[in-house]
């Protein structure tokens, strides 16, 4: 601990001032544009005199405090003071950290100052005590050409840098061949020189510096390709070798797999070796252009390799991955390419029924291989494809995911279960989601004012970024939205219900809680193995797209709750207003102003909602990008976009605003506007619900006959009609607690005269669009009931009929693997059918409580 | 050929591919951090080439008297990366800031199922120092091996006389 009797204890408030005033806290977060860089940098200035003083006083005593000395120095970039600390006597007080703490200081600050030649030497230095610590030899050779090219400016003629490194690093590559070390570091140091010089342009250097690099390529997989990290070390290579030499490379790659008599792997290190080949086969581009057939022979020929040399690994322990493992995964990739590339014409091969072959060999594997990951965010990929997300739920369970990972991996199922309209899936996923998120505040605090108390203040700046990185995570944002909307969308059956569901929800309809400008994308999208060519991998641009694309989604949801907050308000703040008018002519006016704010927010916020929704027409009656598997699943955005939901939202919250505005007799219904816009509404209603007649007829439910990607959008539609009517439902259940108190009013005075007092037209027409609408509703609450029955008596007659007509076997599986993978498809669309059925049944009789 | 470098809290958002294996606990947000905030030297992560996660350690320096000592919290490796030696690597790490801070000796918790550890760990040098019953819990309990190895300071080698009788959880110091 940092001794609490020394004054470093005042720079140190001193620079903790400092890093809370570049984040503030949440509370203040709204100001956090205004955090002012003038204040750090005098904040810093000031941390440094202070500290100066100390050192000049000889107070300066525990490590803790000369680390923080550095810190303030390298905030402030005063390299060569805090180089002139490593030299001085302070340096001698850093006695707790690693060996080679020190010397990494000393290298950057050289870097930094570009003093490439000392950065260089250290970093040299750093490899020969570490020469398996792979960072030096970046540095080393990043440092190095700097030099080469600072030297080369300078003057011409000096001895180059460059041979002097590629002879340091061929000597160090000989020294770990000869004496056998388990050292990997020096036999990639000349391929990361090649790849520098490819980089920089200087490619017609490699040869003369570091030698033949595919000889080196090679010399690396003959010593690490019986590892399974082989291909992961050297994948950063690949795009080094020449497109003429890839035949015969990996020609000479397989030679070294140790084959048995019957073709197969003989031990553990083939199997390795075996994959490493079939690995750099995909990555060269050398199954590029295979054929759907041949996708899928070759995928057999893998699943019967994974079969023939399960026995190799029968004394592994659990916790131990299987060596073929990888076998079923490049399988389950070439099975899957095959699927999408017959997309649309499955009479080629037997498709539908692929798919399910795929879950069960992956089912099949991870039984086998408990530890494997990768194999279970595969099938959970697989079955998000079919729409089952309570199949998907049972492997995610598997993953036992937690706390961080909630954010990081939270893009694997929560979003894709809701969806599907798998309710109870979602909600608990977003739940434990939530709590985490909710729990970061405070997890967060306790370990910035420990770091103040041991002295480890160089971790502050950064506990505070990575706290306002999940405050701001993307996910957090979407998940919150969701969660909000599914809470008022499914279970709601009265506009009381609404009312208090809204209340408890504490909905800021003016004030936009979100931080558009600091939303972090946090998924952790490079997790699952991939071994494509570099140009088919998942790339950045396409995490860009995505994120955006999300972003967009959570734009129109939260403008949608917003909305839905305020039209809650709107209808309750007339009903206080009646109440207090009732009561007290003062409240009374109260309760007006309040209604005619909360007017104005109404008509902003459907505004709002038009103008998100024009600016979003790229993502509209489009297709989302193919992603590569090993990427999110695809933006919900764009399906939402092409369902033609917002605009009906946008409608009904232009009727609220117009029959408040009508009551309140700050507009006038000149020309029957509401009668127009109530029919408009009728007429799109009745629309989207027809048009969503089919995408329930589409859905296919039968593992016979399951396609990939069919159902996924069928529920997706289905789920978002149910949202949309929903809050259809809710907004008409505003205008009811407007008009409520009119035709009461009426009725109340055509007691008391003799000439009846008319209604607005506006009465007759809500009560009839809300006839209609229930109807409509009953019609499809119908239609939904009863696939919900026949999708839960076929499936009931088919698990009886042990799924006879069903051969998803395959050599590696049998009929009862695969019949338990049918059954848990097909019952996950008896569950997403049930929900959507029972969210609708609520609509129903929400819409049948409006009665006036 | 490894980066090994100070854990950051922003490695929490990559190391899943560590952490989803089941046996490595994944804990809540103020676990890491209290440890990146009151032992930092002691928290060292492996990184690979391009980038990934390949295992990290957690550790601490506690005790008192001949007890000061370093303790492993958390060692794990992926398993694409196990069998290199990579654990080795971050446990002399740790043992050599144990040293640094004079301490008696190194000691960790272990699942006595968990073998392919055990054995590691004595290749390492460490011994079975004591049997803690019922340390982890689950269905059912599972007993914990303490296991320790000296460091200089000890020079008589107390700290690894095993115990000859199990203790109960609650009787750890």
């Amino acid at each position: 601990m940092i001794h609490s009797h020394l004054p470093v204890h005042s720079s140190a408030l001193v620079l903790i001032a400092s890093a809370t005033c570049r984040r503030p806290p949440l509370r203040t977060r709204v100001a956090h544009k205004s955090a002012d860089p003038k204040g750090k940098k005098v904040s810093l200035l000031l941390a440094e005199r202070m500290v100066d003083k100390f050192v000049k006083e000889n107070k300066i005593e525990a490590e803790a405090e000369v680390l923080t000395y550095l810190h303030i120095l390298e905030t402030q970039e005063k390299y060569t003071e805090a180089l002139a600390v490593l030299d001085g006597p302070l340096a001698k007080k850093v006695i707790h950290q690693p060996q080679n703490f020190l010397s990494l200081k000393r290298a950057s600050y050289h870097a930094k100052l570009c003093q490439w030649e000392s950065a260089a030497a250290v970093n040299k230095t750093l490899i020969k005590e570490e020469p398996d610590n792979w960072q030096h030899y970046v540095e080393y050779i990043r440092t190095t050409m700097e030099l080469k090219q600072s030297v080369a400016a300078i003057e011409n003629g000096t001895e180059d840098p460059l041979v002097e490194a590629a002879s340091f690093l061929a000597d160090m590559k000989q020294k770990t061949l000869v004496e056998k070390t388990k050292n990997r570091g020096p036999l990639l140091g000349l391929m990361q020189l090649a790849l520098v010089l490819d980089q920089k342009g200087l490619s017609q250097q490699t040869k003369e510096l570091c030698g033949d690099f595919m000889e080196i390529l090679y010399q690396y997989i003959q010593v690490y390709g019986d590892k399974m990290c082989c291909y992961g070390d050297i994948v950063n290579f690949l795009p080094l070798v020449p497109e003429d030499q890839i035949s015969h490379f990996l020609e000479r790659i397989q030679k070294l797999v140790n084959f048995n008599e019957d073709g197969v792997p003989a031990n553990i290190e083939a199997i390795h070796r075996n994959l490493c080949w079939l690995q750099l086969r995909r990555a060269l581009g050398e199954q590029a252009n295979l054929t759907p057939y041949q996708h899928v022979e070759f995928s057999e020929s893998l699943v019967k390799l994974y079969q023939e040399t399960l026995h190799l690994s029968s004394n592994m322990v659990d916790t131990d991955i299987r060596p073929g493992d990888a076998y079923l995964i490049l399988a389950a990739h070439s099975f899957i390419k095959a699927m999408q590339e017959c997309e649309g014409s499955s009479d080629d091969i037997a498709v539908k029924h692929l798919v399910f072959k795929v879950a069960t060999i992956l089912e099949h594997g991870i039984e086998k291989s408990k530890a494997n990951f990768q194999l279970k965010l595969l099938l959970i990929k697989i079955y998000n494809m079919l729409g089952a997300t309570g199949a998907s739920q049972t492997v995610y369970d598997k993953c036992d995911l937690k706390h961080i990972q909630l954010d990081t991996l939270g893009h694997v199922l929560a979003l894709q279960a809701l969806d599907s309209g798998n309710y109870t899936v979602a909600a608990d996923i977003m739940s434990s989601t939530l709590k985490f998120f909710m729990a970061n505040y405070k997890d967060t605090s306790d370990p910035l004012i420990s770091s103040y108390k041991y002295g480890s203040l160089t971790r502050i700046p950064e506990f505070v970024d990575f706290r306002e990185r999940l405050n701001n995570s993307l996910h957090f944002a979407s998940v919150a939205a969701e969660q909000m909307l599914l809470d008022i969308t499914v279970d709601i059956t009265s506009h009381s219900q609404l009312v208090d569901t809204v209340r408890q929800m504490d909905i800021d309809p003016i004030m936009d809680k979100i931080n558009w400008k600091e939303l972090c994308d946090n998924r952790d999208l490079r997790v699952m193995n991939s071994w494509e060519p570099r140009d088919k991998c998942l790339q950045e641009s396409d995490i860009k797209i995505s994120t955006a694309a999300d972003i967009t989604m959570l734009r129109l949801r939260n403008v949608i709750l917003r909305l839905v907050g305020v039209a809650a308000k709107l209808g309750h703040s007339k009903a206080a207003s009646e109440q207090a008018s009732a009561n007290k002519e003062n409240s009374c006016v109260n309760g007006e102003a309040a209604a005619s704010t909360d007017t104005m927010h109404l008509a902003d916020l459907t505004t709002q909602l038009e103008e998100e929704y024009k600016e979003s027409s790229t993502y509209r009656n489009c297709k989302p990008p193919r992603l590569p598997l090993q990427g999110p699943d695809p933006s919900r955005v764009y399906l939402f976009l092409s369902g033609g939901y917002v605009p009906i939202l946008v409608k009904h919250a232009q009727i609220l605003q117009h029959i408040h505005s009508t009551v309140q007799g700050s507009a006038g219904d000149s020309e029957n506007s509401s009668g127009v816009m109530i029919k408009e509404c009728r007429e799109q209603v009745e629309e989207l619900v027809t048009s969503h007649l089919h995408y329930m007829e589409a859905l296919q439910t039968s593992c016979l006959e399951i396609v990939p990607g069919v159902n996924p959008p069928a529920l997706a539609h289905l789920h978002h009609l149910a949202q949309t009517l929903g809050i259809v439902a809710i907004l008409l259940g505003c205008c009811f607690v407007i008009l409520k108190p009119i035709k009461a009013g009426v009725a109340k005075k055509n007691k008391k005269r003799k000439e009846p007092v008319t209604l607005p037209d506006v009465v007759p027409q809500f009560t009839s669009y809300v006839g209609a609408l229930t109807s409509l509703l009953q019609k499809f609450e119908k239609a939904l009931a009863d696939k919900y029955k026949l999708v839960k008596k076929t499936t009931e007659e088919n698990i009886k009929k042990n799924y006879s007509s069903v051969n998803v076997s395959s050599s590696l599986t049998s009929p009862e693997e695969g019949r338990t993978v049918c059954e848990k498809v097909e019952q996950s669309y008896v569950k997403s059918l049930e929900r959507l059925s029972f969210s609708i049944g609520n609509k129903l009789k929400y819409v049948l409580s409006l009665k006036l | 050929m490894t980066t090994l470098r100070p854990f950051r809290c922003e490695d929490m958002f990559h190391f899943n591919n560590v952490n989803l294996d089941p046996l490595t606990e994944t804990y809540g947000l103020s676990f890491y951090l209290q440890y990146l905030a009151h032992w930092p030297e002691y928290f060292q992560v492996a990184e690979s080439p391009s980038g990934v996660i390949m295992g990290y350690i957690m550790g601490k320096a506690e005790g008192h008297g001949e007890n000061w000592h370093g303790h492993v919290t958390a060692l794990t490796v992926a398993p694409e990366y196990r069998r290199l030696g990579l654990a080795k690597q971050l446990m002399a790490i740790l043992e050599d800031i144990s040293e640094k801070k004079r301490c008696y000796f190194v000691d960790l918790f272990v699942r006595v199922s968990n073998l392919v550890a055990i054995t590691m760990y004595k290749l390492l040098g460490y011994i079975v120092y004591r049997t803690v019953l019922q340390y982890y819990s689950g269905d059912p309990d599972e007993d914990a091996y303490d296991m320790r190895k000296a460091l200089s300071r000890d020079e008589q080698r107390k700290s690894v006389i095993p115990l000859t009788h199990p203790v109960r959880p609650e009787d750890i110091e």
